[in-house]
């Protein structure tokens, strides 16, 4: 997840519990602090608010995730090679305007278009 | 529409030398006047709201808010400064390099309901100096208004506000003199710029490059997304450039006439032309057809045919909209990663790029059948070298200038908190 999307939410966050309880947080530090955070997200919860607690959780999954069970060492498969003649676009980047969600692009990072 | 005693009368109306000069009002055109009087209404359009959203749309949600009030700041800033001494300098006649203060705070303006003299300008002489001035103006508003793309999400405002006040006189007014008024130096050469390739966007779009040397990288530009807040606007931006362009290219003719016609028919053109080379040189490199490239290749073409609007024919036009498209996409992104430098929303990319290729194009491509003249490449790359080489180091000295005054930079918090809160007090919920 990117940091602005991180950030979105926790900006979200302080709005509405600003709102609710009116306590006010720290974003930015919310974003580099994992016990700020965890702090945060369990100050909210203690609300019964459902819009908080659905943020708690969003929250919780962008900056607190699981940690993941190791998984066994995958080799990137080769691209396949297929015969292709001149002006068949079949195969061609025409074909598709999917990105590729392997590989997430680095958009918008050092260059707008 | 115009009628056939109204195209009698404006045949009458021949200036003797150039500048204003005061006729009779029954010597107005009515169908010409009415054109102007639209397309200023049209190229108002573009900066406010056109290039207002356009940008907005791009920068990120916390600066939305000061990156409109920016244009709308600068529209209002330059509306002042333009009759104060702005359109003086431009359009008076001067030397060849700038204009006189003959016609400052507009008192030479004349229009005496009792007498029915009005005054025109010998540019467009069938319609009131009012008129005139009115829709030049709009031209001085958006050039300015341009720039603030390549500083986008850093600038102070009160800097801006200097900085804007004198490029405006400084650079805007003398570029234009030099090209349009009939005394300037680059029109008396034969220089080719029919409705501001050179005055408006090679000189925008290189007073933006410094600009975004000068102030510095955005925090967090190369290393993390910096990521457009709403493209829906961006959108809605470029169709509203889009449409007030042809006020921009066809109102440029002074006139509801034939060569009016064809300057908004070769826009056309060469805008679709452009949005679609630019939409298949990004889905060829980069797999992907956006919506930003749409309307950035629109915008670049209709950059790059807006000195040639008056010369060329269709044919014309295409070419030069799918190289501009082509060849902006480069200036977006191969160019900028070469530059190095953090022009923002790719002022120089499009508007700086697209402007030269649109002046040297016009040197190649421009039919004396329709224009009158022929184009000399040489004539026109003398254009663009001395408006790069002028407006570049003026607005380096403006800036430095204004550095030492005001500061240029708002502070690494303000930039962290966004623009709208930082400057404005405001802020997008």
């Amino acid at each position: 997840m990117l940091d602005s999307e991180k950030f979105a939410i926790a900006a979200h966050l302080h709005v509405v519990l600003r709102r609710v309880n009116g306590r006010v947080t720290d974003v930015e530090w919310l974003i580099h602090s994992p016990e700020y955070a965890r702090e945060v997200i369990r100050v909210a919860r203690t609300e019964d608010h459902p819009e908080l607690l659905r943020l708690a959780d969003k929250l919780e999954s962008a900056l607190l995730p699981p940690v993941p069970t190791p998984k066994p060492e995958r080799r990137a498969a080769p691209p396949a090679e297929s015969p292709r003649a001149t002006g068949d676009f079949g195969a061609s980047r025409f074909a598709s305007s999917d990105f590729d969600p392997v590989v997430p692009r680095q958009r918008y990072v050092g260059t707008l278009r | 529409m115009l009628s056939a005693p109204g195209w009698a009368l404006a045949e009458a109306v021949t200036p003797t030398a150039p500048g204003p000069f005061v006729i009779q009002m029954t010597q107005l055109d009515a169908g010409n006047t009415a054109w102007l009087m639209v397309s200023a209404a049209l190229v108002l359009l573009m900066s406010v709201p056109g290039l207002a959203l356009f940008y907005a749309g791009m920068v990120r949600k916390k600066n939305i808010l000061a990156t409109m009030a920016q244009t709308l700041a600068v529209c209002a800033l330059v509306s002042v400064l333009w009759w104060t001494v702005g359109y003086s300098l431009a359009f008076m006649p001067g030397n060849a390099f700038i204009g006189s203060l003959k016609g400052a705070f507009l008192d030479h303006l004349m229009m005496d309901i009792r007498t029915g003299e009005v005054s025109v300008h010998s540019l467009m002489p069938t319609v009131p100096e009012a008129v005139f001035v009115m829709f030049q103006m709009t031209f001085a508003i958006i050039t300015p208004a341009l720039i603030t793309g390549a500083f986008a999400e850093r600038m102070k405002f009160s800097a801006l506000l200097w900085f804007m006040a004198l490029w405006s006189l400084l650079v805007y007014a003398p570029v234009a003199h030099w090209v349009w008024e009939p005394g300037g130096w680059l029109a008396q050469m034969g220089a080719l710029d029919f409705a501001g390739g050179t005055v408006v966007h090679i000189n925008a779009g290189i007073a933006g490059l410094v600009c975004a040397w000068m102030l510095g990288r955005r925090i967090g530009f190369g290393q993390t997304a910096l990521m457009p807040a709403n493209l829906g606007y961006t959108m809605i931006g470029a169709c509203l450039l889009w449409v007030g362009w042809m006020g921009f290219n066809g109102g440029s003719a002074g006139a509801a006439d034939g060569r009016a016609g064809m300057a908004m028919l070769v826009t056309q053109l060469a805008a679709a032309a452009a949005a679609l080379s630019w939409m298949l040189a990004e889905w060829l490199v980069r797999g992907t057809p956006t919506l930003l490239g749409l309307c950035s290749g629109a915008v670049a073409g209709l950059v790059a045919i807006t000195p040639a609007s008056g010369f060329v024919g269709p044919q014309s036009a295409i070419v030069m909209g799918v190289l501009a498209g082509v060849g902006c996409y480069w200036g977006a992104t191969g160019l900028k990663r070469w530059l190095g430098a953090d022009d923002s929303l790719d002022v120089f990319g499009v508007h700086g790029v697209g402007g030269i290729i649109g002046a040297v194009l016009t040197g190649v491509l421009a039919a004396p059948a329709i224009g009158g003249v022929s184009g000399s490449v040489a004539v026109q790359l003398a254009g663009v070298g001395a408006t790069l080489a002028y407006s570049g180091l003026v607005t380096a000295a403006i800036l430095w200038v204004v550095d030492r005054v005001v500061g240029l930079r708002v502070s690494a918090q303000a930039e962290r908190d966004g623009l709208d809160l930082s400057q404005h007090g405001e802020r997008v919920e």
